[in-house]
């Protein structure tokens, strides 16, 4: 998965994030990826909360609100 | 367009004015009677309309969210500054002509974009809309009065700026700086109505000096927001145009997440604090007020977003074979 498909995951399908943060093995199998036993425990440290302002700021369909 | 992405709550308990507040509503209520009047049926889809935009569904609160470009909030910051008690019928007046001139440049700004809803079956509406915020001012000022070549400067140069840049393929800085930000010059208007019942010569040209400059900071950070909206819909704009000369190998997406987010709410920053240099001779505590939390609002953001695009890259570099970017799960793990 490229950074551009897990932005687009963020602003669109919160319940990739919610089992990724749960079980980040399953959730990555899911999406046809094996990640490490260390990778994993890294996975589980994240802070995926933060991922609620990046949905918040560009996923509401623009501002446009100056003309 | 126009849907917006913050509760009109959230901060606005810094920026809350009653008296604005009820302008505002006053205004969408005189709209819709007069719609009601004499346009009955359209009047009907233009309620709905206005109400969409909105996004609590209430047409006032679109324009108190503390993000949107205060064009309702100068012209009273001005006359606060000019006059201890202005005439309320007056104030009214201007903010009733201010809105109906931002839903004329809404309607057609959403059809222009392609991305609007029903506009294009309510288009008929343009014509009370334009009527209404130009006729309002009649009464005001008589037809050789000098704030009527300032109104047809301003708005004619305003739609010259709007169709120039509907046909550039890309912006840069120049044509942000001549075109992107001469679209906005329509923000002049009510103010220039203010100053020319209250103000002097030198008061007014500091406030449009820092009407500009604030509509120019406010463009800049609508590219930013709005780049991902603008990306999706190939619209063209400064930020985009950066994006795709600065990306190199990268995707804009990419590009974004890992430098150009940040980039760019540094340039907000440094241009927030240049607009403060232009306050002092405008005697307006409320513009001193609106600028810190403006200043606070993209410091928050700048922080969480951050945050949140240092999860995403972490993530991508556990879920790709390259390893690149490997360092940075184990990094922000263990910041946690």
């Amino acid at each position: 998965m490229t950074v551009q498909e897990l932005f687009e995951k963020a602003l669109h399908n919160s319940k990739f994030w919610k089992e990724l943060s749960k079980d980040p093995a399953k959730a990555l199998q899911a999406a046809g990826v094996k990640a490490t036993p260390d990778q994993v425990e890294a996975l589980k440290q994240l802070n995926y909360e933060a991922l609620d302002e990046v949905a918040t700021a560009f996923g509401g369909g623009g501002t446009g609100n100056i003309t | 367009m126009a849907r917006h992405n913050e509760r009109p709550a959230d901060q606005s308990s810094f920026l809350h004015d009653d008296q604005l507040q009820k302008l505002v509503s006053d205004a969408c209520a005189r709209i819709h009677a007069k719609l009601t009047r004499h346009a009955p049926f359209l009047g009907e889809q233009v309620r709905g309309w206005m109400a969409q935009l909105s996004p609590t569904g209430n047409a006032s609160d679109y324009f108190l969210l503390p993000r949107m470009f205060p064009l309702l909030r100068l012209p009273l910051w001005v006359a606060k500054s000019f006059a201890a008690e202005a005439e309320s019928e007056f104030l009214a007046d201007v903010i009733y002509s201010t809105v109906n001139g931002y839903y004329y440049i809404r309607l057609l700004d959403n059809l222009m974009d392609g991305h609007g809803t029903n506009e294009l079956e309510i288009l008929p509406a343009t014509a009370f809309f334009h009527t209404e915020f130009q006729a309002t001012y009649q009464k005001y000022f008589e037809a050789a009065h000098p704030f009527w070549e300032m109104f047809r400067s301003a708005w004619f140069s305003a739609s010259d700026a709007v169709t120039h840049e509907f046909n550039l393929d890309c912006i840069r800085e120049a044509e942000f700086e001549g075109i992107t930000v001469a679209k906005l010059a329509g923000a002049r208007i009510p103010l220039a109505a203010v100053g020319f019942r209250y103000g002097t010569a030198q008061q007014m040209r500091s406030w449009e000096e820092f009407a500009l400059a604030l509509a120019r900071w406010s463009q800049m950070e609508d590219d930013l927001f709005d780049w991902h909206h603008d990306l999706q819909h190939d619209k063209t704009s400064y930020f985009l145009t950066e994006a795709n000369r600065r990306k190199g190998p990268d995707t804009v997406d990419a590009w974004v997440i890992r430098e150009g987010f940040q980039q760019g709410v540094e340039t907000l920053q440094r241009e927030l604090s240049a607009l403060r240099d232009l306050v002092g001779p405008l005697n307006s505590p409320d513009l001193i007020r609106y600028l810190d939390l403006r200043e606070t609002i993209l410091e928050g953001q700048k922080t969480r977003i951050r945050e949140g695009f240092d999860v995403l890259r972490a993530v991508a570099a556990a879920a790709t074979a390259d390893g690149s970017d490997s360092g940075l799960l184990s990094q922000l793990a263990a910041k946690q």
